[in-house]
Protein backbone atom coordinates (compact mmCIF):
# COMPACT_ATOMS: atom_id res chain seq x y z
CA UNK A 1 0.00 0.00 0.00
CA UNK A 2 1.23 3.48 -0.87
CA UNK A 3 1.97 5.43 2.31
CA UNK A 4 2.79 8.69 0.54
CA UNK A 5 -0.54 10.39 1.54
CA UNK A 6 0.44 9.95 5.18
CA UNK A 7 3.88 11.50 4.75
CA UNK A 8 2.56 14.29 2.55
CA UNK A 9 -0.32 15.14 4.88
CA UNK A 10 1.97 15.24 7.88
CA UNK A 11 4.42 17.49 6.07
CA UNK A 12 1.66 19.82 4.87
CA UNK A 13 -0.01 19.95 8.27
CA UNK A 14 3.22 20.64 10.14
CA UNK A 15 4.34 23.34 7.73
CA UNK A 16 0.88 24.92 7.63
CA UNK A 17 0.77 24.91 11.44
CA UNK A 18 4.19 26.52 11.64
CA UNK A 19 3.20 29.24 9.16
CA UNK A 20 -0.13 29.84 10.91
CA UNK A 21 1.69 30.09 14.22
CA UNK A 22 4.01 32.84 13.06
CA UNK A 23 1.39 34.66 11.00
CA UNK A 24 -1.43 34.20 13.52
CA UNK A 25 0.56 35.44 16.53
CA UNK A 26 1.94 38.34 14.51
CA UNK A 27 -1.46 39.29 13.12
CA UNK A 28 -3.11 39.11 16.55
CA UNK A 29 -0.43 41.36 18.02
CA UNK A 30 -0.64 43.87 15.18
CA UNK A 31 -4.44 43.98 15.03
CA UNK A 32 -4.70 44.62 18.77
CA UNK A 33 -2.33 47.55 18.42
CA UNK A 34 -4.40 49.13 15.66
CA UNK A 35 -6.30 52.26 16.58
CA UNK A 36 -8.58 52.26 13.57
CA UNK A 37 -10.13 49.69 11.25
CA UNK A 38 -9.69 46.81 13.68
CA UNK A 39 -13.10 45.40 12.84
CA UNK A 40 -12.49 45.40 9.11
CA UNK A 41 -9.10 43.69 9.28
CA UNK A 42 -10.43 41.26 11.85
CA UNK A 43 -13.27 40.33 9.53
CA UNK A 44 -10.95 39.82 6.58
CA UNK A 45 -8.58 37.62 8.58
CA UNK A 46 -11.39 35.47 9.94
CA UNK A 47 -13.16 35.09 6.60
CA UNK A 48 -11.40 31.84 5.52
CA UNK A 49 -12.80 30.20 8.64
CA UNK A 50 -16.42 30.89 7.85
CA UNK A 51 -16.35 30.54 4.06
CA UNK A 52 -16.85 27.13 2.44
CA UNK A 53 -13.40 25.67 1.72
CA UNK A 54 -14.28 25.42 -1.95
CA UNK A 55 -14.79 29.18 -2.04
CA UNK A 56 -11.39 29.68 -0.43
CA UNK A 57 -9.90 27.23 -2.91
CA UNK A 58 -11.48 28.98 -5.86
CA UNK A 59 -10.27 32.37 -4.63
CA UNK A 60 -6.76 30.97 -4.26
CA UNK A 61 -7.00 29.48 -7.73
CA UNK A 62 -7.94 32.87 -9.14
CA UNK A 63 -5.07 34.49 -7.26
CA UNK A 64 -2.35 31.91 -7.88
CA UNK A 65 -3.47 30.45 -11.21
CA UNK A 66 -1.57 31.07 -14.42
CA UNK A 67 -3.60 34.19 -15.16
CA UNK A 68 -4.05 35.37 -11.58
CA UNK A 69 -2.27 38.51 -10.38
CA UNK A 70 0.18 36.62 -8.18
CA UNK A 71 0.33 33.55 -10.39
CA UNK A 72 1.34 35.63 -13.42
CA UNK A 73 4.24 37.13 -11.51
CA UNK A 74 5.38 33.72 -10.33
CA UNK A 75 4.90 32.33 -13.82
CA UNK A 76 7.24 35.00 -15.15
CA UNK A 77 9.80 33.89 -12.58
CA UNK A 78 9.38 30.32 -13.75
CA UNK A 79 7.47 29.12 -10.72
CA UNK A 80 4.19 27.29 -10.98
CA UNK A 81 2.36 26.57 -7.77
CA UNK A 82 -0.98 25.11 -8.78
CA UNK A 83 -1.15 21.32 -8.47
CA UNK A 84 2.04 21.05 -6.42
CA UNK A 85 2.49 20.11 -2.74
CA UNK A 86 3.28 23.80 -2.14
CA UNK A 87 -0.29 24.60 -3.12
CA UNK A 88 -1.39 22.09 -0.50
CA UNK A 89 0.60 23.93 2.13
CA UNK A 90 -0.87 27.26 1.06
CA UNK A 91 -4.42 25.93 1.12
CA UNK A 92 -3.95 24.36 4.55
CA UNK A 93 -2.31 27.51 5.92
CA UNK A 94 -5.09 29.78 4.71
CA UNK A 95 -7.82 27.71 6.33
CA UNK A 96 -5.85 26.97 9.53
CA UNK A 97 -4.64 30.52 10.07
CA UNK A 98 -7.92 32.05 11.31
CA UNK A 99 -8.18 29.45 14.07
CA UNK A 100 -4.72 30.37 15.32
CA UNK A 101 -5.35 34.08 14.93
CA UNK A 102 -8.68 33.97 16.77
CA UNK A 103 -7.43 31.88 19.66
CA UNK A 104 -4.23 33.85 20.17
CA UNK A 105 -6.06 37.13 19.87
CA UNK A 106 -8.50 36.03 22.54
CA UNK A 107 -5.63 35.07 24.83
CA UNK A 108 -3.90 38.39 24.23
CA UNK A 109 -7.07 40.31 25.01
CA UNK A 110 -7.37 38.43 28.30
CA UNK A 111 -3.87 39.44 29.31
CA UNK A 112 -3.75 42.11 32.02
CA UNK A 113 -2.82 45.36 30.22
CA UNK A 114 -0.94 46.42 33.35
CA UNK A 115 1.67 43.76 32.53
CA UNK A 116 2.53 45.51 29.29
CA UNK A 117 2.39 48.88 31.03
CA UNK A 118 4.78 47.55 33.69
CA UNK A 119 7.20 46.47 30.98
CA UNK A 120 7.05 49.93 29.43
CA UNK A 121 7.66 51.79 32.68
CA UNK A 122 10.61 49.45 33.26
CA UNK A 123 12.09 50.69 30.00
CA UNK A 124 11.67 47.42 28.09
CA UNK A 125 11.39 47.84 24.32
CA UNK A 126 8.09 46.86 22.67
CA UNK A 127 9.83 43.86 21.11
CA UNK A 128 11.20 42.65 24.45
CA UNK A 129 7.77 43.11 26.02
CA UNK A 130 6.29 40.99 23.23
CA UNK A 131 8.94 38.33 23.75
CA UNK A 132 9.08 38.24 27.55
CA UNK A 133 5.59 39.29 28.60
CA UNK A 134 2.98 38.95 25.86
CA UNK A 135 4.15 35.69 24.33
CA UNK A 136 4.60 33.70 27.57
CA UNK A 137 1.46 35.28 28.96
CA UNK A 138 -0.68 33.79 26.22
CA UNK A 139 1.23 30.53 25.88
CA UNK A 140 -1.83 28.38 26.73
CA UNK A 141 -3.79 30.23 24.05
CA UNK A 142 -1.01 29.68 21.54
CA UNK A 143 -0.94 26.00 22.42
CA UNK A 144 -4.69 25.71 21.94
CA UNK A 145 -4.44 27.56 18.64
CA UNK A 146 -1.70 25.21 17.51
CA UNK A 147 -3.81 22.11 18.17
CA UNK A 148 -6.81 23.57 16.38
CA UNK A 149 -4.74 24.68 13.42
CA UNK A 150 -2.94 21.37 13.18
CA UNK A 151 -6.17 19.42 13.30
CA UNK A 152 -7.74 21.71 10.72
CA UNK A 153 -4.71 21.47 8.41
CA UNK A 154 -4.64 17.71 8.79
CA UNK A 155 -8.24 17.39 7.66
CA UNK A 156 -8.20 20.08 4.99
CA UNK A 157 -10.01 18.88 1.88
CA UNK A 158 -11.98 21.45 -0.09
CA UNK A 159 -9.39 24.11 -0.79
CA UNK A 160 -6.65 21.52 -1.20
CA UNK A 161 -8.48 19.58 -3.85
CA UNK A 162 -9.17 22.81 -5.74
CA UNK A 163 -5.59 24.07 -5.97
CA UNK A 164 -3.34 21.10 -5.17
CA UNK A 165 -5.47 18.55 -6.96
CA UNK A 166 -5.55 14.82 -6.43
CA UNK A 167 -2.38 13.47 -7.98
CA UNK A 168 -1.53 10.14 -6.30
CA UNK A 169 2.03 10.09 -4.99
CA UNK A 170 2.40 13.84 -5.53
CA UNK A 171 -0.40 15.93 -4.08
CA UNK A 172 -2.83 13.36 -2.74
CA UNK A 173 -3.30 13.91 1.00
CA UNK A 174 -5.07 11.52 3.36
CA UNK A 175 -8.43 13.29 3.29
CA UNK A 176 -8.30 13.40 -0.50
CA UNK A 177 -7.25 9.75 -0.56
CA UNK A 178 -10.34 8.86 1.48
CA UNK A 179 -12.55 10.66 -1.01
CA UNK A 180 -10.84 8.93 -3.95
CA UNK A 181 -11.15 5.54 -2.28
CA UNK A 182 -14.84 6.00 -1.62
CA UNK A 183 -15.38 7.22 -5.17
CA UNK A 184 -13.66 4.09 -6.44
CA UNK A 185 -16.39 1.92 -4.92
CA UNK A 186 -17.01 -0.49 -2.07
CA UNK A 187 -13.94 -2.55 -2.82
CA UNK A 188 -11.78 0.37 -1.69
CA UNK A 189 -13.64 1.12 1.55
CA UNK A 190 -10.90 -0.60 3.54
CA UNK A 191 -8.40 1.93 2.27
CA UNK A 192 -10.70 4.80 3.23
CA UNK A 193 -11.17 3.32 6.67
CA UNK A 194 -7.41 2.96 7.10
CA UNK A 195 -6.80 6.67 6.41
CA UNK A 196 -9.75 7.62 8.60
CA UNK A 197 -8.25 5.77 11.54
CA UNK A 198 -4.85 7.35 10.93
CA UNK A 199 -6.31 10.88 10.85
CA UNK A 200 -8.28 10.23 14.04
CA UNK A 201 -5.19 8.93 15.81
CA UNK A 202 -3.02 11.84 14.70
CA UNK A 203 -5.55 14.50 15.75
CA UNK A 204 -6.11 12.73 19.04
CA UNK A 205 -2.38 12.49 19.72
CA UNK A 206 -1.96 16.20 19.07
CA UNK A 207 -4.78 17.01 21.45
CA UNK A 208 -3.33 14.79 24.20
CA UNK A 209 0.15 16.23 23.76
CA UNK A 210 -1.10 19.78 24.25
CA UNK A 211 -3.22 18.82 27.25
CA UNK A 212 -0.17 17.23 28.87
CA UNK A 213 1.89 20.30 28.14
CA UNK A 214 -0.83 22.52 29.59
CA UNK A 215 -0.86 20.52 32.82
CA UNK A 216 2.88 20.82 33.05
CA UNK A 217 2.65 24.55 32.38
CA UNK A 218 0.07 25.16 35.11
CA UNK A 219 2.03 23.05 37.59
CA UNK A 220 5.19 24.99 36.86
CA UNK A 221 3.35 28.22 37.49
CA UNK A 222 2.51 26.99 40.96
CA UNK A 223 -1.17 26.26 40.42
CA UNK A 224 -3.09 23.01 40.46
CA UNK A 225 -4.26 21.61 37.17
CA UNK A 226 -8.01 21.31 36.85
CA UNK B 1 14.02 68.77 39.88
CA UNK B 2 10.27 68.93 39.85
CA UNK B 3 7.31 67.67 37.93
CA UNK B 4 4.83 70.04 36.28
CA UNK B 5 1.56 68.45 35.35
CA UNK B 6 -1.34 69.91 33.43
CA UNK B 7 -3.59 67.19 32.12
CA UNK B 8 -7.10 67.09 30.74
CA UNK B 9 -8.90 63.97 29.73
CA UNK B 10 -12.55 63.17 29.26
CA UNK B 11 -13.43 59.88 30.89
CA UNK B 12 -16.64 57.94 30.98
CA UNK B 13 -17.87 59.08 34.39
CA UNK B 14 -16.00 62.32 34.98
CA UNK B 15 -13.31 64.37 33.34
CA UNK B 16 -9.77 64.75 34.55
CA UNK B 17 -8.62 68.36 34.89
CA UNK B 18 -5.50 68.67 36.95
CA UNK B 19 -2.84 71.28 37.03
CA UNK B 20 -0.11 71.32 39.62
CA UNK B 21 3.59 71.14 40.32
CA UNK B 22 5.13 68.42 42.44
CA UNK B 23 8.26 69.31 44.40
CA UNK B 24 11.32 67.17 44.87
CA UNK B 25 9.87 65.24 47.80
CA UNK B 26 7.28 62.57 48.49
CA UNK B 27 3.78 63.84 47.81
CA UNK B 28 0.65 61.94 48.65
CA UNK B 29 -2.23 62.00 46.18
CA UNK B 30 -5.31 61.52 48.33
CA UNK B 31 -8.79 60.95 47.08
CA UNK B 32 -11.81 58.69 47.35
CA UNK B 33 -11.90 55.70 45.04
CA UNK B 34 -12.85 56.72 41.52
CA UNK B 35 -11.74 60.31 42.02
CA UNK B 36 -9.10 60.07 39.30
CA UNK B 37 -5.93 59.76 41.35
CA UNK B 38 -4.71 56.61 39.62
CA UNK B 39 -5.54 58.22 36.28
CA UNK B 40 -3.22 61.09 37.15
CA UNK B 41 -0.40 58.63 37.81
CA UNK B 42 -1.09 56.75 34.61
CA UNK B 43 -0.99 59.97 32.62
CA UNK B 44 2.35 60.87 34.17
CA UNK B 45 3.81 57.42 33.48
CA UNK B 46 2.57 57.56 29.89
CA UNK B 47 0.39 54.49 30.23
CA UNK B 48 -2.61 56.51 29.16
CA UNK B 49 -2.49 59.59 26.99
CA UNK B 50 -4.41 62.71 28.06
CA UNK B 51 -6.61 64.57 25.59
CA UNK B 52 -4.64 67.74 26.08
CA UNK B 53 -2.17 69.40 28.39
CA UNK B 54 1.49 69.32 29.23
CA UNK B 55 3.78 67.25 31.43
CA UNK B 56 7.29 68.50 32.11
CA UNK B 57 9.77 66.72 34.31
CA UNK B 58 13.00 68.44 35.21
CA UNK B 59 12.98 70.58 32.04
CA UNK B 60 12.27 67.57 29.83
CA UNK B 61 8.93 67.74 28.06
CA UNK B 62 7.20 64.39 28.36
CA UNK B 63 3.96 65.43 26.82
CA UNK B 64 2.74 68.58 25.15
CA UNK B 65 -0.47 68.42 23.17
CA UNK B 66 0.05 71.81 21.48
CA UNK B 67 3.61 70.96 20.37
CA UNK B 68 2.55 67.37 19.56
CA UNK B 69 5.21 65.89 21.82
CA UNK B 70 4.62 62.49 23.34
CA UNK B 71 7.49 60.70 25.00
CA UNK B 72 7.14 56.91 25.23
CA UNK B 73 6.85 55.51 28.77
CA UNK B 74 10.18 53.78 28.19
CA UNK B 75 11.93 57.12 27.92
CA UNK B 76 10.32 58.78 30.92
CA UNK B 77 12.18 56.75 33.53
CA UNK B 78 9.17 56.79 35.80
CA UNK B 79 8.97 53.81 38.13
CA UNK B 80 5.42 52.58 38.62
CA UNK B 81 4.24 50.32 41.39
CA UNK B 82 0.98 48.73 40.35
CA UNK B 83 -1.88 48.13 42.73
CA UNK B 84 -1.93 44.41 41.89
CA UNK B 85 1.87 44.44 41.35
CA UNK B 86 1.69 43.28 37.69
CA UNK B 87 4.54 40.82 38.19
CA UNK B 88 5.49 38.65 35.23
CA UNK B 89 4.15 35.28 36.31
CA UNK B 90 6.27 33.18 34.00
CA UNK B 91 9.50 34.67 35.32
CA UNK B 92 11.22 33.98 38.61
CA UNK B 93 11.63 36.68 41.23
CA UNK B 94 15.22 37.28 40.09
CA UNK B 95 14.23 37.39 36.41
CA UNK B 96 11.42 39.83 37.19
CA UNK B 97 13.88 42.14 38.89
CA UNK B 98 16.50 41.87 36.15
CA UNK B 99 14.18 42.54 33.19
CA UNK B 100 14.29 46.31 33.60
CA UNK B 101 18.05 46.52 34.18
CA UNK B 102 20.67 47.77 31.78
CA UNK B 103 24.24 46.49 31.53
CA UNK B 104 26.10 43.20 31.22
CA UNK B 105 24.82 39.95 32.65
CA UNK B 106 27.30 40.03 35.51
CA UNK B 107 26.37 43.60 36.42
CA UNK B 108 22.69 42.71 36.37
CA UNK B 109 23.22 39.69 38.59
CA UNK B 110 25.23 41.76 41.02
CA UNK B 111 22.66 44.56 41.19
CA UNK B 112 19.86 42.02 41.50
CA UNK B 113 21.59 40.33 44.43
CA UNK B 114 21.89 43.67 46.20
CA UNK B 115 18.22 44.48 45.68
CA UNK B 116 17.09 41.02 46.77
CA UNK B 117 19.16 41.37 49.91
CA UNK B 118 17.63 44.78 50.62
CA UNK B 119 14.09 43.48 50.21
CA UNK B 120 14.60 40.12 51.94
CA UNK B 121 14.06 38.18 48.74
CA UNK B 122 17.38 36.32 48.53
CA UNK B 123 15.88 32.98 49.47
CA UNK B 124 13.07 33.41 46.97
CA UNK B 125 15.18 34.15 43.89
CA UNK B 126 13.99 31.05 42.03
CA UNK B 127 10.32 31.28 43.03
CA UNK B 128 7.57 32.25 40.63
CA UNK B 129 5.14 35.03 41.59
CA UNK B 130 2.13 32.71 42.15
CA UNK B 131 4.18 30.98 44.86
CA UNK B 132 4.71 34.22 46.79
CA UNK B 133 2.69 35.74 49.61
CA UNK B 134 1.19 39.23 49.28
CA UNK B 135 4.05 40.88 51.13
CA UNK B 136 6.66 39.04 49.10
CA UNK B 137 4.96 40.04 45.86
CA UNK B 138 4.90 43.62 47.02
CA UNK B 139 8.63 43.56 47.82
CA UNK B 140 9.43 41.94 44.49
CA UNK B 141 7.46 44.65 42.69
CA UNK B 142 9.32 47.33 44.66
CA UNK B 143 12.69 45.79 43.87
CA UNK B 144 11.76 45.43 40.21
CA UNK B 145 10.71 49.06 40.04
CA UNK B 146 13.93 50.29 41.64
CA UNK B 147 16.05 47.99 39.45
CA UNK B 148 15.28 50.19 36.44
CA UNK B 149 16.73 53.17 38.34
CA UNK B 150 13.72 55.47 37.94
CA UNK B 151 13.98 59.26 38.24
CA UNK B 152 10.52 59.56 39.73
CA UNK B 153 8.45 57.07 41.69
CA UNK B 154 4.74 56.53 41.11
CA UNK B 155 3.17 54.34 43.76
CA UNK B 156 -0.43 53.37 43.09
CA UNK B 157 -2.15 52.36 46.34
CA UNK B 158 0.80 50.20 47.35
CA UNK B 159 -0.89 48.77 50.44
CA UNK B 160 -4.40 48.15 49.23
CA UNK B 161 -3.90 44.43 48.57
CA UNK B 162 -2.33 43.66 51.95
CA UNK B 163 -3.86 42.80 55.30
CA UNK B 164 -3.43 45.11 58.28
CA UNK B 165 -0.44 43.36 59.84
CA UNK B 166 1.55 43.24 56.60
CA UNK B 167 0.62 46.82 55.85
CA UNK B 168 2.51 47.98 58.91
CA UNK B 169 5.63 46.08 57.86
CA UNK B 170 5.56 47.21 54.26
CA UNK B 171 4.96 50.80 55.32
CA UNK B 172 8.32 50.81 57.08
CA UNK B 173 9.94 49.51 53.94
CA UNK B 174 8.15 52.13 51.87
CA UNK B 175 9.29 54.91 54.19
CA UNK B 176 12.82 53.65 53.62
CA UNK B 177 12.41 53.63 49.83
CA UNK B 178 10.95 57.14 49.80
CA UNK B 179 13.70 58.42 52.05
CA UNK B 180 16.45 57.07 49.81
CA UNK B 181 14.90 58.37 46.63
CA UNK B 182 16.01 61.79 45.51
CA UNK B 183 13.44 63.29 43.23
CA UNK B 184 9.71 63.41 42.84
CA UNK B 185 7.68 60.57 44.29
CA UNK B 186 3.91 60.31 44.30
CA UNK B 187 1.98 58.00 46.54
CA UNK B 188 -1.65 57.43 45.69
CA UNK B 189 -3.79 56.52 48.67
CA UNK B 190 -7.22 56.99 50.18
CA UNK B 191 -5.90 56.63 53.71
CA UNK B 192 -4.88 59.93 55.24
CA UNK B 193 -2.88 58.40 58.08
CA UNK B 194 -0.83 56.51 55.50
CA UNK B 195 -0.19 59.74 53.62
CA UNK B 196 0.80 61.53 56.79
CA UNK B 197 3.27 58.79 57.79
CA UNK B 198 5.03 58.71 54.46
CA UNK B 199 4.75 62.12 52.83
CA UNK B 200 5.25 65.66 54.10
CA UNK B 201 2.93 67.07 51.42
CA UNK B 202 -0.28 66.04 49.81
CA UNK B 203 -2.71 66.96 47.09
CA UNK B 204 -6.39 66.20 47.56
CA UNK B 205 -8.24 64.94 44.52
CA UNK B 206 -11.99 64.97 44.07
CA UNK B 207 -14.02 64.35 40.90
CA UNK B 208 -10.97 64.55 38.68
CA UNK B 209 -9.78 67.86 40.10
CA UNK B 210 -7.15 68.87 42.61
CA UNK B 211 -9.16 70.65 45.28
CA UNK B 212 -6.48 71.27 47.86
CA UNK B 213 -2.74 71.10 48.20
CA UNK B 214 -0.35 71.63 51.07
CA UNK B 215 1.46 69.98 53.93
CA UNK B 216 -0.33 67.01 55.43
CA UNK B 217 -0.46 68.73 58.81
CA UNK B 218 -2.13 71.84 57.44
CA UNK B 219 -4.59 69.78 55.48
CA UNK B 220 -5.54 67.98 58.64
CA UNK B 221 -5.70 71.05 60.85
CA UNK B 222 -7.36 73.43 58.44
CA UNK B 223 -9.15 71.63 55.66
CA UNK B 224 -10.80 74.11 53.32
CA UNK B 225 -13.01 71.82 51.31
CA UNK B 226 -15.51 69.17 52.24
CA UNK B 227 -13.65 66.57 50.13
CA UNK B 228 -10.45 67.17 52.06
CA UNK B 229 -12.28 67.15 55.38
CA UNK B 230 -13.95 63.84 54.59
CA UNK B 231 -10.65 62.26 53.60
CA UNK B 232 -8.99 63.42 56.79
CA UNK B 233 -11.63 61.70 58.88
CA UNK B 234 -14.19 64.42 59.48
CA UNK B 235 -17.62 62.87 59.84
CA UNK B 236 -19.96 65.64 61.00
CA UNK B 237 -21.22 68.21 58.54
CA UNK B 238 -23.89 70.74 59.40
CA UNK B 239 -25.46 73.70 57.65
CA UNK B 240 -23.74 76.91 58.67
CA UNK B 241 -25.46 78.46 61.73
CA UNK B 242 -27.03 81.90 61.22
CA UNK B 243 -24.61 83.76 63.48
CA UNK B 244 -21.61 82.48 61.47
CA UNK B 245 -22.96 83.17 57.99
CA UNK B 246 -21.49 86.68 57.83
CA UNK B 247 -17.90 85.43 57.67
CA UNK B 248 -18.64 82.41 55.59
CA UNK B 249 -19.69 83.39 52.12
CA UNK B 250 -19.38 80.74 49.45
CA UNK B 251 -19.11 78.17 52.19
CA UNK B 252 -21.17 75.00 52.07
CA UNK B 253 -21.07 73.57 55.54
CA UNK B 254 -19.63 73.44 58.98
CA UNK B 255 -17.40 70.46 59.66
CA UNK B 256 -16.51 69.02 63.04
CA UNK B 257 -14.26 66.05 63.79
CA UNK B 258 -15.86 63.36 65.96
CA UNK B 259 -13.02 63.67 68.47
CA UNK B 260 -13.37 67.43 68.89
CA UNK B 261 -16.72 67.43 70.71
CA UNK B 262 -16.87 67.93 74.45
CA UNK B 263 -19.76 68.13 76.88
CA UNK B 264 -21.37 71.56 76.66
CA UNK B 265 -20.63 74.13 79.32
CA UNK B 266 -22.39 77.27 80.48
CA UNK B 267 -21.97 80.09 77.93
CA UNK B 268 -21.15 77.96 74.88
CA UNK B 269 -22.33 79.65 71.69
CA UNK B 270 -22.91 76.50 69.67
CA UNK B 271 -24.59 73.60 71.42
CA UNK B 272 -25.81 70.32 69.99
CA UNK B 273 -28.41 68.61 72.11
CA UNK B 274 -29.75 65.17 71.42
CA UNK B 275 -30.45 61.62 72.50
CA UNK B 276 -27.78 58.92 72.53
CA UNK B 277 -28.88 56.45 69.88
CA UNK B 278 -26.06 53.95 69.80
CA UNK B 279 -22.64 53.41 71.39
CA UNK B 280 -19.91 51.56 69.49
CA UNK B 281 -17.16 50.61 71.93
CA UNK B 282 -13.54 51.28 70.99
CA UNK B 283 -10.13 50.79 72.54
CA UNK B 284 -9.35 54.38 73.44
CA UNK B 285 -12.63 56.02 72.65
CA UNK B 286 -16.23 54.94 72.20
CA UNK B 287 -18.10 56.15 69.18
CA UNK B 288 -21.38 57.68 70.19
CA UNK B 289 -24.21 58.35 67.76
CA UNK B 290 -26.36 61.23 68.86
CA UNK B 291 -29.76 62.02 67.39
CA UNK B 292 -30.08 65.82 67.25
CA UNK B 293 -32.40 68.28 65.54
CA UNK B 294 -29.58 69.08 63.11
CA UNK B 295 -29.30 65.41 62.22
CA UNK B 296 -27.19 62.48 63.33
CA UNK B 297 -23.93 63.37 65.04
CA UNK B 298 -20.84 61.25 65.68
CA UNK B 299 -18.78 61.76 68.79
CA UNK B 300 -15.58 59.92 69.62
CA UNK B 301 -15.67 60.10 73.41
CA UNK B 302 -12.20 59.40 74.83
CA UNK B 303 -12.41 57.05 77.79
CA UNK B 304 -10.10 58.99 80.09
CA UNK B 305 -11.65 62.38 79.38
CA UNK B 306 -15.36 62.04 79.92
CA UNK B 307 -17.92 60.06 81.80
CA UNK B 308 -19.61 57.96 79.16
CA UNK B 309 -23.36 58.42 78.71
CA UNK B 310 -25.92 55.60 78.46
CA UNK B 311 -28.07 54.88 75.39
CA UNK B 312 -31.26 56.93 75.52
CA UNK B 313 -29.67 59.60 77.68
CA UNK B 314 -30.10 63.23 76.63
CA UNK B 315 -26.84 65.12 76.44
CA UNK B 316 -25.51 68.42 75.14
CA UNK B 317 -22.22 68.76 73.30
CA UNK B 318 -20.22 71.72 72.19
CA UNK B 319 -17.05 72.35 70.33
CA UNK B 320 -14.27 74.95 70.56
CA UNK B 321 -14.23 77.76 68.03
CA UNK B 322 -10.90 76.53 66.64
CA UNK B 323 -12.37 73.10 65.92
CA UNK B 324 -15.23 74.36 63.80
CA UNK B 325 -14.22 74.20 60.17
CA UNK B 326 -16.04 76.25 57.60
CA UNK B 327 -15.82 74.27 54.39
CA UNK B 328 -16.29 74.96 50.73
CA UNK B 329 -17.87 72.42 48.41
Amino acid sequence: MDLSPFVLTLKIALLATAFSLVLGVGAAWLVLRMHRGQGLIDGLLTLPMVLPPTVVGFALLLLLGKYGPLGAVLQAAGISIIFTPTAGVIAATVVAFPLMYRTVRGAMEQLDPDLMAAGRTLGMSEWRIFLHVTLPGCAPGIAAGTVLSFARALGEFGATVMIAGNIPGKTQTMSVAIYSAVQAGRAHYGEALFWTVIICLLSFAGMIAVNLWNRQYIRRKGGTPR
Amino acid sequence: MSLCVDVHKKLEIFSLDMQTEFPDAPTAVIGASGSGKSMLLRCIAGIIIPDSGKIVSNDTVWYDSSARILLAPQRRHAGYLFQQYALFENKTVAANIMLGMKGTKAEKKQACAVLMERFQLTGLAGHYPPQLSGGQKQRTALARMLAAKPDILLLDEPFSALDTYLRGQVRQQMADVLEQHTGVSLLVTHDFSEAMQLCPNAVVVSDGRIVEQGSCKTLWKQPKTRACAELTGMRNFFPIPKEMRARAEAACCLGIRPADFRPAREGDAVVFTGTVKRILPGIHADQIVLETVQGELLWDAAHEKVLLPQPGERISLSVGQENMHILKQ
